[in-house]
């Protein structure tokens, strides 16, 4: 009876190193958040982050006709995403670039008119190093 | 045999902590993978129609004893059902429904059907109780703008949640002439940010825990600048001497909220329930009780002037257009029939229907992110009062 209490603890023990092996599987990233104003090459390596803010546009009617446009240069770095900070009062946007492949790359911020001139432009140098090698 | 017995127990403790640790990383680990598979789809909901009792008009004739009744006979005169809702017509051109508290998406407390009382002295008039249960009427249109201060602009700044909350105080305080400093708000607001006098906008709700901590002064003391790359020194935190009208602005500032109440998003909401941002229904009752709401919203498909209804647009997938950024604004009436809420903006009377925006129901629900009633103010003499007391030295009787 006694042995059988120790069944379902031990299941249980089983059941947690099971799912943190999961978990551990789970590749391990840096994310680089940088700010608009940055103006240095960013040093990232391969498996990377970058979460760019752009700056802070305030949201006014002159602006509403204008959008936040990102792109990017090179190989190595692709945009995976964006999102709106939980602020009012701007239409700042955070773009995430994930980096890939070594080599150089720019990343662009624009901010585009509905009539699709370009107000605001800027840009921001990324050097992507090969992940530490794993001994 | 002890020595076994220790054995055992190191064991047992052993195996315990082993249980615990790893029961600790199945919930953490659960928690990540969750987060990590969560849909982020929203949805536009259609208008749920609030479902309504509908009596005869002869069982309004039940009145309960012992309480405060209706005028029965105005009851029954201007009583009619139309599309099987029951309604009571007030003064000519108005119409209220009638609808049980228990059916209501949030049931006021007496407090706040007695403060609605004094803002619409109406309700109490047309309130019947049957068969134990009440009957409240509900107005179709509330309008709190006759009892709002001015519209202001903020000009090129992104101060949206300064005018938001400063309107909400003001109002608070009786609405009137009083004229609260954004300037001071920006001010309190970025500096209990750590962020200096920078324009870089603010979570709309932080502004409340901001003013409970701290009062703001009158914009004759602290005046708003429109140019967001001249601000006055005394806006400055790094200044290296205060100057005198800095001083001022510090010392004298008596307003500041005594209480509120938040109120959040619930993305996985179907039906117009509960007390969130995003139901319509929890929004009009706060209203109908005297309150105004502090909210933030994305704003997406605003076309100027932005004199129509603002509705959610689509886009060509058929999801609703992504919004373009935050903005805050205070919620200040509302019209049943036609689903719309009436909201004060900060862009100037040009905009809008004299400075005020009709935001649709659907739009709430759709782009609401959060917002806050503000359901107490600090007497104004108290707080100019309260940092005199402190300087007074406390008197000890001798011994």
């Amino acid at each position: 009876m006694r042995r059988l209490l120790w069944l379902p603890l031990g299941l249980a023990v089983l059941g947690a190193g099971l799912l943190c092996a999961e978990t551990a599987q789970v590749p391990k990233r840096t994310v680089w958040i940088v700010p608009h104003d940055y103006q240095g090459t960013l040093c990232v390596q391969s498996g990377d982050v970058i979460e760019l803010w752009t700056w802070p546009l305030p949201l006014v009617p002159d602006n509403l006709e204008s959008r936040f446009r990102a792109s990017k240069e090179g190989r190595g770095v692709e945009l995976v995403g964006e999102t709106l900070p939980h602020k009012e009062g701007t239409m700042q946007r955070l773009y995430f670039f994930k980096a890939f492949e070594p080599g150089p790359a720019t990343l662009k911020v624009e901010l585009v008119h509905m009539d699709g001139a370009v107000r605001e432009t800027r840009t921001y140098q990324v050097e992507v190093a090969p992940p530490p090698s794993q001994e | 045999m002890s020595r076994l017995r220790r054995t055992r127990r190191t064991t047992l403790t052993l195996i315990a902590l082993l249980v615990l640790v790893g029961l600790a990383a199945t919930i953490a680990s659960a928690a990540i993978l969750a987060r990590v598979r969560a849909p982020a789809a929203k949805l536009i909901m259609a208008g749920i129609p609030e479902k309504v009792i509908a009596l005869p008009p002869a069982r309004l004739a039940q009145v309960k004893d012992g309480k405060q009744v209706a005028n029965i006979q105005q009851l029954q005169q201007n009583y009619f059902v139309r599309n099987n809702v029951p309604f009571i017509r007030g003064a000519p051109g108005e119409e209220f429904e009638l609808i049980s508290l228990e059916k209501m998406a949030y049931n006021p407390t007496q407090t706040e059907i007695t403060r609605a009382t004094r803002v619409l002295p109406k309700i109490l008039s047309h309130m019947a109780y049957i068969n134990g249960g009440t009957l409240l009427a509900i107005p179709q249109v509330v309008d709190h703008r006759p009892d709002q201060t001015s519209v202001k602009n903020q000009n090129n700044r992104g101060t949206c949640v300064c005018f938001a909350s400063m309107a909400g105080l003001e109002v608070a305080y009786g609405g009137g002439s009083l004229d609260l400093s954004e300037q001071f708000a920006n001010y309190l607001y970025m500096t209990a940010e750590s962020r200096g006098c920078k324009d870089a906008g603010l979570k709309t709700t932080d502004s409340a825990n901001y003013l409970a901590n701290d009062g703001v002064c009158v914009e004759t003391i602290c005046p708003y600048q429109n140019d967001k790359y001249n601000f006055p020194s005394y806006c400055n935190n790094a200044a290296p001497a205060a100057p005198p009208m800095r001083v001022e602005a510090v010392s004298k500032r008596p307003y500041k909220i005594k209480s509120y109440q938040k109120i959040w998003r619930n993305d996985s909401l179907t039906t117009d329930t509960g007390i969130w941002i995003n139901n319509p229904r929890y929004l009009e009752s706060l209203l109908r009780a005297g309150h105004d709401i502090v909210f933030g919203t994305h704003v997406a498909g605003w076309i100027t002037p932005y004199t129509g209804t603002i509705d959610v647009k689509l886009t060509g997938g058929g999801n609703p257009l992504p919004s373009v950024g935050g903005h805050a604004m205070l919620v200040v009436g509302y019209d049943r029939n036609q689903e719309y809420f009436i909201v004060k903006n900060s862009w100037g009377t040009s905009k809008g229907q004299a400075g005020y925006v009709y935001l649709s129901y659907d739009y709430i629900r759709t782009y609401a992110k959060y917002g806050y009633v503000i359901t107490d103010v600090e007497p104004i003499l108290l707080t100019m009062i309260r940092p005199m007391l402190r300087a007074v030295p406390m008197i000890r009787p001798s011994r």
